[in-house]
């Protein structure tokens, strides 16, 4: 890579992602809007929500919390930045999986009982998509020989034809990640259910702005991952994400949250599964 | 010169134990434990610099480790004994007798009737490499900031059980014998001494466990004994086969042994014997009971000592079964343990049983690597190896600080302990963090792990790695509502106080705790000058460090980068957040909060309710109970096709 690829891919990474994101956020509550009939706020409310968020005053429980949301944004930009740099695609999981882990501990580190349900309920979370996350790497490894992303580059030919099966499961991945029904059950998406809020419920102000912009740069890193399936050419790929992340909002619109029990049943058995079978496929028939 | 430091690494920490035993004055014994801990690490560093050697002390030693030896045995058969005169006839007793009887009558026969000269001659005697010298600064390093780490916590330890004799010598003798022992199990090339020096082990693993004496301690300790003697009697069976196929007793010429087939089952004998030290699944059962053992001896037992020599054994063989189907299955029994005891770990309560699953995970991950066997795997295994090491034992001398603040071992008496004993809960989070957290060393290992079995070219590939995964997700579950607990705080404006600093208590863990951040910041040059030469020793290492990245064949972690992010993210805001007082509202309550700084609320008539959280345990679906059934029976029937897949092959 040449020095103005790199500053490229940091821009890309950094500046606009965020814009894709709450676009991506504002297409999500008008669609899902429409879909129980009603009009839904136009697509860049999430922008004006977030600048609203960030002109408030700051009110918390304690200091580490605060810090923790610092972590959860900055580790899940770096993530995304070694993504833009396609470097080693398990590391990138690695590093998301830490930013995770700073959410998690941000919302463990109040004594409410909301905040601490909604943290180890996330906990639960990451233990469904993570070892789907892995797998996916690994699956995308055997079929071009190494774990950078840049090789997927170098390949020539479309990943989806012989990774349908963990695309599938990628999708279950991508629904746990995005926080939608069936496995809603970290942060409940209306405050008036029994968790309240889970894991967001003890922040506010600003640092609610932060994890609200944290979870863009999630959500993009995850569609980004899915796009890798169809490349070269960037509008299949892109595509790709575009239908999976419809297919997400359909799902999310009609189904009801399952338990925790159910959900790592639902991940590891479907998902899990889906992969492993993929893996072994490929060893077998090499593709 | 060679032959004198190893003698001093050996032979010293044994003089220096008897002369604690007879040491009553707990002053000089204090200094002397010092004394012996700055010269280990001292020489642990000497051997660092002079490097590879190979030595053969004079042929009368071979008859004093003979003589030694069925010492040994006599006394574990006098353990047995003694314990079936005073409880009767037990799973226990039988099976300490029963083990000691097998290994004593084979060993007799090989060596006084089968083998063809008494005492067998091998050479040479030691054989110091790379991987030797990584295990010694191990031993000597953790080994003894551990051991002076034990002078208060005994004294403290004494003081609240409120014995009226000490028995601190006797447990000084054992603490220090431990690292003398080892020293010799990790430089032996004979395997008759190496079978010796692993029965030491075996033994101050055995009266370290029983210290306290307490019914619960002797059961715990015996049961140790016996695991580990059924581990001892394997190592007896792989003595004979060896001789019997190969017609040496040398470990690096059995390794570097052309004729593969031949020589499975002895090597499989010894991947039992190391499964059992490193308290592998199903053998798991004696490291949870040594938790009934003062905490420096976990520390000892979990970090430099003991279940080391397993994981240290198996990745000291591996070259010699490389590409068979021994390792396809070493690899599969070591992935199965990883993942069942991350999982059961999940429903532990108490801190040091969480610990010990780990570090049995930890463990079980190493095996893999030594059965995925190829030079990504090893790196592995080596850089897991030390980083455990560190992390395992600091954490358990916190856990045994705060054991001794709080006086729990409940994860739950730890909720919000960030306020009220900063110091050792920030250096504890920091410990559990560099377990679990990419860029940490153990991280580096793991990633490493995946690559290198994800690259495997087995058909077993796809299970192995589903292991690996799961396991590896399932360990952040619990070490993260860990940490939970101890960040859980009522919301409150006032600034926590620094607890008093004891520097016999809080060095050694500031020390621990400085060499797992660093080395894992420095980890290229660390792996360039300490793991590489070692790799080398029987593999092709694929390692490169350009740029000071982690560079595998296949793969690169970029450790420092992410090392800048984690200080930009956390360090700085920490240090540049001021709250003012005004700032600091109480946790949400549905608007029923009493107007105070506690957690409470109210319920009922206004009634104030205090407010009480805690941690997740899932016990009725992850529980022992359920999980043991399964996962007991499928770890021994793993074994059990290990063993028919080598006879048969």
């Amino acid at each position: 890579m040449s020095w103005w690829q790199i500053i490229l891919a940091f821009i890309l990474a950094i500046v606009v992602t965020p814009f894709i994101g709450g676009l991506l956020r504002g297409v999500d509550r008008k669609l899902t809007a429409r879909m129980q009939g009603r009009r839904g706020p136009p697509i860049q409310q999430p922008f004006y929500d977030v600048v609203k968020l960030f002109s408030k005053q700051t009110i918390t429980t304690n200091r580490t919390q605060l810090v923790l949301a610092y972590g959860y944004l900055l580790l899940i930009v770096a993530s995304l930045v070694l993504f833009a740099l396609k470097q080693d695609l398990l590391m990138v999981i690695l590093v998301l999986g830490v930013g995770s882990v700073c959410l998690v501990l941000g919302s463990l580190s109040v004594r409410s009982p909301y905040s601490q349900f909604g943290g180890h309920r996330e906990l639960l979370q990451m233990l469904a998509y993570e070892p789907i996350l892995i797998l996916v790497a690994v699956a995308i490894y055997l079929k071009t020989g190494a774990f950078f992303i840049g090789n997927i580059f170098d390949q020539g030919e479309p990943l989806l034809p012989s990774l349908w099966v963990t695309y599938l499961a990628l999708l279950i991945a991508l629904i746990i990640v995005m926080r939608k029904s069936p496995f809603d059950i970290s942060a409940s998406e209306h405050a008036h259910q029994e968790i309240v809020r889970g894991v967001f419920t003890e922040y506010s102000g600003s640092y609610l702005g932060l994890l609200e912009l944290a979870h863009w740069y999630e959500m993009v890193l995850l569609l980004s991952i899915i796009s890798l399936l169809w490349v070269p050419g960037v509008w299949p790929g892109i595509l790709l994400a575009l239908f999976s992340f419809f297919v997400v909002l359909i799902i999310d619109n009609i189904t009801a949250r399952l338990t925790w029990p159910r959900m790592l049943r639902v991940s590891w058995v479907g998902g899990l599964g889906l992969v492993v079978l993929n893996l072994v496929g490929l060893h077998f028939f090499g593709g | 010169m060679e032959g004198t430091i190893l003698a001093i690494a050996i032979m010293f920490p044994f003089f220096a134990g008897f002369i604690c035993l007879g040491l009553k004055n707990s002053r000089a014994r204090a200094s002397l434990i010092l004394f012996t801990s700055i010269a280990l690490i001292a020489l642990s560093i000497l051997f660092l610099r002079h490097g590879a050697f190979h030595y053969t002390p004079p042929a009368e030693w071979d008859i004093v480790i003979l003589v030694l030896d069925y010492v040994l045995l006599a006394y574990f058969l006098y353990i047995g004994i003694a314990d079936f005169i005073s409880i009767g006839i037990n799973i226990r007793n039988v099976f300490t007798i029963g083990l000691v009887l097998i290994q004593g009558i084979f060993l007799a026969l090989f060596e006084f009737s089968w083998a063809p000269y008494v005492p067998v001659e091998v050479e040479p005697i030691f054989f110091v490499d790379q991987l030797s010298i990584i295990m010694c600064l191990i031993i000597c390093i953790i080994g003894s900031l551990i051991c002076i780490y034990g002078i208060k916590y005994m004294e403290d330890h004494e003081r609240h059980l409120g014995l009226e004799r000490t028995k601190q010598p006797r447990f000084f003798f054992y603490m220090i014998m431990f690292l003398g022992a080892m020293n010799g199990l990790v430089f032996a090339n004979s395997l008759l001494w190496l079978c010796f020096f692993w029965e030491v082990t075996t033994l101050c693993c055995y009266a370290l466990i029983r210290h306290d004496e307490t019914p619960e301690a002797i059961g715990c300790g015996l049961r140790a004994l016996w695991m580990n003697l059924i581990g001892g009697a394997g190592f007896v069976f792989a003595i004979i086969y060896a001789f019997n196929r190969l017609g040496t007793l040398s470990l690096a010429e059995i390794i570097a042994a052309p004729g593969v087939p031949l020589l499975l089952l002895p090597l499989a004998f010894l991947c039992l014997a190391t499964f059992t030290k490193s308290a592998q699944m199903p053998f798991q059962s004696w490291l949870l009971g040594a938790m009934v053992a003062p905490t420096p001896v976990s520390a000892l037992l979990h970090s430099s000592t003991m279940v080391n020599a397993g994981v240290y054994l198996a990745l000291r063989i591996a070259p010699a079964f490389a590409g068979t189907a021994l390792s396809t299955g070493v690899a599969l029994f070591g992935g199965f343990t990883f993942m069942t005891t991350a999982i059961l770990a999940i429903s532990q309560t108490e801190a040091k049983r969480v610990l010990a699953y780990s570090t049995i995970g930890n463990l079980g991950l190493i095996i893999l690597c030594a059965g995925v066997n190829t030079p990504l795997a090893i790196t592995a295994g080596i850089t897991l190896l030390v980083f455990h090491a560190i992390s395992k034992g600091l954490l358990f001398l916190c856990v045994g600080i705060i054991e001794h603040n709080i006086w729990s071992k409940n994860i739950e008496d730890m909720q919000g302990l960030v306020s009220k004993l900063p110091l050792i809960t920030t250096i504890t989070v920091a410990g559990i963090i560099s377990m679990l957290l990419a860029p940490f060393g153990v991280l580096i290992s793991k990633w490493a792990a995946i690559e290198a079995t994800g690259a495997l070219a087995s058909y077993w590939s796809p299970l192995i790695l589903a292991l690996l995964v799961v396991g590896s997700a399932a360990t952040t579950v619990f070490w993260i509502k860990w940490l939970g607990r101890f960040l859980s705080q009522v919301p409150s404006a006032k600034r926590a106080k620094m607890e008093s600093f004891s520097p016999i208590y809080h060095a050694p863990v500031l020390l621990l705790i400085v060499g797992a951040i660093g080395l894992s910041i420095f980890v290229a040059p660390f792996y360039q000058g300490i793991i590489c030469p070692a790799v080398g020793a029987c593999y092709t290492p694929v390692v490169t460090t350009a740029n000071w990245f982690f560079w595998g064949a296949i793969g690169c972690f970029v450790a420092w980068p992410i090392f800048a992010v984690l200080a930009l993210a956390l360090v700085v805001p920490s240090l540049v957040i001021r709250l003012k007082p005004e700032q600091i509202r109480p946790a949400y309550m549905c608007g029923e909060n009493v107007e105070s700084e506690t957690a409470e609320f109210r319920s009922v008539a206004d009634e104030r309710t205090p407010l009480e959280t805690g941690g997740f345990y899932l016990a009725r679906t992850l529980g022992e109970h359920n999980l043991n059934r399964w996962f007991n029976p499928t770890a021994l029937l793993i074994l059990l096709i290990l063993f028919a897949l080598v006879v048969i092959l």
